[in-house]
């Protein structure tokens, strides 16, 4: 046979050979998609390290709105574009579970405690709680937090309001001398949202530390608790404690209230502490946070929402051993300490003991045996958002008829929330 | 001879079908596209449809609950006096544009393409902007009612004002494709025309009511048929703008249909919805062909 023939059937041989070999590489390869529900949460080194680690994995992410996941999600199952990983708020969790879209990973987690023992026990409970229903656990909640009542310590001090405000009655009498102080420029008591657009998860915990029930994830407002939630936010609008534009407000500008000065007192969760330390150094005695307030009389009937973002299995994943992969990479202290430092608090116990991390939210220690009294979100397990949406035109109209009788207000929207419920 | 007449006959079959060979491609593509949206819709809206797409036949269920719901009702009114005004508004801007745009003699080419650049920012973006124009604490309209003595207005926070906002940014948003619309119009209007009527002492608003209307009057009417279809499917900039609020002063029907299927999962009364606006532009549609005698003759 001539030389030349001879080489080129050994190149086609080799060549063969390795397309055999890189098609079953790539065949091996497991696709695993995740959503996140903020681009803060993307983990800072885009999944390379965990590339590096599991050749055999390749992690697709994308951002997909935490508030736009449920209707997402059932979309591309329909499709058949499914993810693997979805995170979501937690109040969700219930109704995403019950309508049959996540997957349980109780064997995972058992198998993480098992071989990643370490890795598990740094975790607190809350990772696992806030993203169970019924008893089934889907997914873990790596960054959990509460919403909390941030006022500007040095405004009550130069109102001569010494006193943490605890009760529902004074936290109006700061809003109101907040509001009194001479000062350049107009200044409000409290910065509230009224915007359609978000749903009321600044308002609900309110309710519940003002000892608001839920029947099986039902805000009752026909109550003392709802009477006095309603009042409150009717009494910010009605005594021009709160911005007259507050019922445009969102998110952004009731937080730029706070920043910029104009705005003495908000609830919000800590995340947002981090921006305010940067134009307001914390520990200089100008701001602080506390507890949501109670009712005068009904402290032992107030309770404290945890606002989980956990990471679920969906049902159409069948990868569950890259999702275990995945999801513990994600439980790692570097991992998670990137998003903590500038975003959301976490509950892995080592970055909230990091020197870092305590370096960079100088509050950590403070809001600690804040976070120990949360209870779970008490979601409705099947019209979580038909109620949110109920409560979200409530939040509209507490704002836009400050003098409405409270008690009536209650008891229309405990109809509707009720309808909502039963739908 | 024969062959003659066959061969002509032929011709003429040929010539006859031509048009409609021609307008098969994109007759196929509606019907495969939208004709399948619409009779799934159809058939969806007599189902109870959960989640998962998985149907009860629930007849005209669906239908008696979305009619007989206030939050509907509401909605409607709102979709209606929201169209009539974005309608008002565009079609007056729309024509003060064309004619003008018609009239330059300078920079023309420029000036025409930027009159389309509000028509390809994205509803979003829009709705962005204009929130950000009028946002009561550093809104730029506020600050110019500052600047000459006037009281700032909660523009987003007042139930008729963010209407009246809504409204401005859906005319901003589609004004500029009508514009288009009714320029190709004027442009083919024989200048002869105007000069015969200058000569016998014609004024402008003559010449513009007895000439110029008139010979653009198809053009109108398929100005309106944008006008108020765009009108009634305005969704993301309102959605991004307002969120249907303040208290719902903006909820208009395709927001309410978005949450229906959207938030609640409840597919069938959002087929419904669905099938209300297409009811209702298509109405409409048909009214406009005929008043303003698009693609026919006047009796």
């Amino acid at each position: 046979m001539d030389a030349s023939i001879r080489k080129r059937m050994a190149n086609a041989v080799l060549a063969t050979i390795a397309v055999v070999v890189l098609g079953s590489v790539l065949a091996q390869t497991t696709e695993l998609r995740v959503w996140f529900g903020r681009e803060n949460f993307i983990p800072a080194d885009q999944f390379a390290t965990f590339h590096a680690e599991h050749p055999d994995i390749r992690v697709n992410f994308e951002v997909i709105r935490l508030e736009d996941v449920p209707t997402q999600l059932i979309l591309a199952q329909r499709a058949g574009q499914a993810p693997d990983i979805v995170q979501i708020a937690s109040h969700t969790v219930p109704q995403m579970a019950s309508s049959g879209l996540l997957q349980s990973i109780g064997e995972l987690v058992e198998r993480w405690q098992a071989e990643m023992p370490d890795s598990y026990a740094a975790l607190a409970p809350i990772t696992w709680s806030a993203a169970s229903y019924d008893g089934e656990v889907y997914g873990a909640s790596l960054f959990n937090q509460s919403m909390y009542l941030f006022y500007r310590s040095d405004w009550l001090a130069e109102a001569g309001i010494m006193e943490t405000p605890r009760t529902l009655d004074e936290v109006l009498s700061a809003a109101r001398a907040m509001s009194t102080l001479p000062a350049g420029g107009d200044r409000i008591g409290f910065s509230v949202i009224g915007t359609a657009n978000v749903p009321p998860v600044w308002e609900l915990p309110l309710f519940m530390s003002l000892g608001g029930q839920f029947v099986d994830g039902v805000p009752q407002l026909d109550s003392e608790a709802g009477y006095a939630f309603i009042d409150f936010y009717q009494t910010l609008m009605r005594e021009g404690l709160a911005h007259p534009d507050s019922l445009a407000w969102d998110p952004g500008e009731m937080r730029a209230a706070v920043i910029g000065g104009r705005a003495g007192m908000m609830i919000e969760g800590e995340h947002i502490y981090v921006p305010i330390h940067e134009q307001i150094p914390y520990g200089t005695g100008a701001w602080s946070f506390t507890l949501l307030p109670h009712r005068e009389g009904a402290e032992s009937e107030a309770r404290y929402i945890a606002l989980g973002f956990p990471f679920l299995m969906t049902a159409a994943s069948e990868n569950g051993d890259a999702v275990l992969k995945v999801l513990e990479y994600l439980s790692r202290p570097d991992i998670l300490m990137n998003v903590a430092l500038t975003y959301q608090p976490t509950s892995n116990l080592r970055v909230a003991e990091d020197p870092r991390y305590l370096a960079a939210k100088p509050w950590a220690l403070d809001i600690l045996p804040l976070f120990e009294q949360v209870v779970q979100f008490p979601a409705h397990p099947s019209n979580q958002l038909e109620i949110m949406d109920v409560l979200v035109e409530l939040r509209q109209e507490m704002l836009a008829n400050p003098t409405a009788d409270p008690v009536d207000m209650a008891r229309r929207y405990q109809v509707l929330l009720d309808e909502a419920a039963s739908r | 001879m024969a062959t003659l007449v066959t061969g002509r006959g032929a011709r003429k079959t040929a010539a006859a079908l031509t048009p409609y060979l021609l307008l098969l491609p994109g007759l196929l593509f509606v019907l495969g596209v939208l004709g399948y949206g619409v009779v799934s819709g159809a058939v969806l809206s007599l189902h109870e449809v959960d989640a998962f797409l998985n149907r009860r036949f629930v007849g005209l269920a669906n239908y008696i609950s979305v009619f007989s719901d206030v939050r509907f009702q509401a909605s409607l009114w709102r979709t209606v006096w929201f169209v009539f005004f974005s309608i008002a508004l565009g079609l007056t801007l729309s024509l003060m544009f064309a004619l003008t745009l018609d009239r330059i003699t300078r920079a023309r080419q420029f000036l025409r393409g930027l009159s389309l650049v509000p028509y390809f920012v994205s509803g979003i973006a829009t709705a962005v902007m204009w929130r950000f124009l009028f946002s009561s604490n550093v809104g730029l309209v506020n600050r110019i009612l500052n600047a000459v003595g006037l009281p700032g207005q909660s523009w987003l926070g007042d139930p008729t004002l963010s209407f009246v906002v809504c409204v401005l940014a859906n005319a901003w948003f589609i004004v500029p494709f009508s514009t288009l619309i009714l320029l190709s119009g004027l442009q083919t209007i024989d200048r002869q025309l105007y000069d015969a009527a200058r000569i016998d002492g014609a004024g402008g608003v003559r010449v513009f009511r007895y000439i110029t209307l008139p010979l653009i009057k198809p053009m109108l009417g398929v100005s309106l048929i944008w006008l108020s279809y765009a009108s009634f499917s305005m969704f993301d900039i309102i959605i991004a703008l307002t969120g249907g609020g303040p208290f719902r002063a903006t909820e208009v029907v395709s927001l309410y249909m978005y949450q229906v299927g959207f938030r609640f999962l409840d597919f069938g009364e959002a087929s419904v919805l669905m099938l209300v606006l297409l009811a209702i532009n298509t109405l409409l549609s048909l009214v406009y062909l005929r008043v303003f005698v698009i693609g026919g003759s006047e009796p």
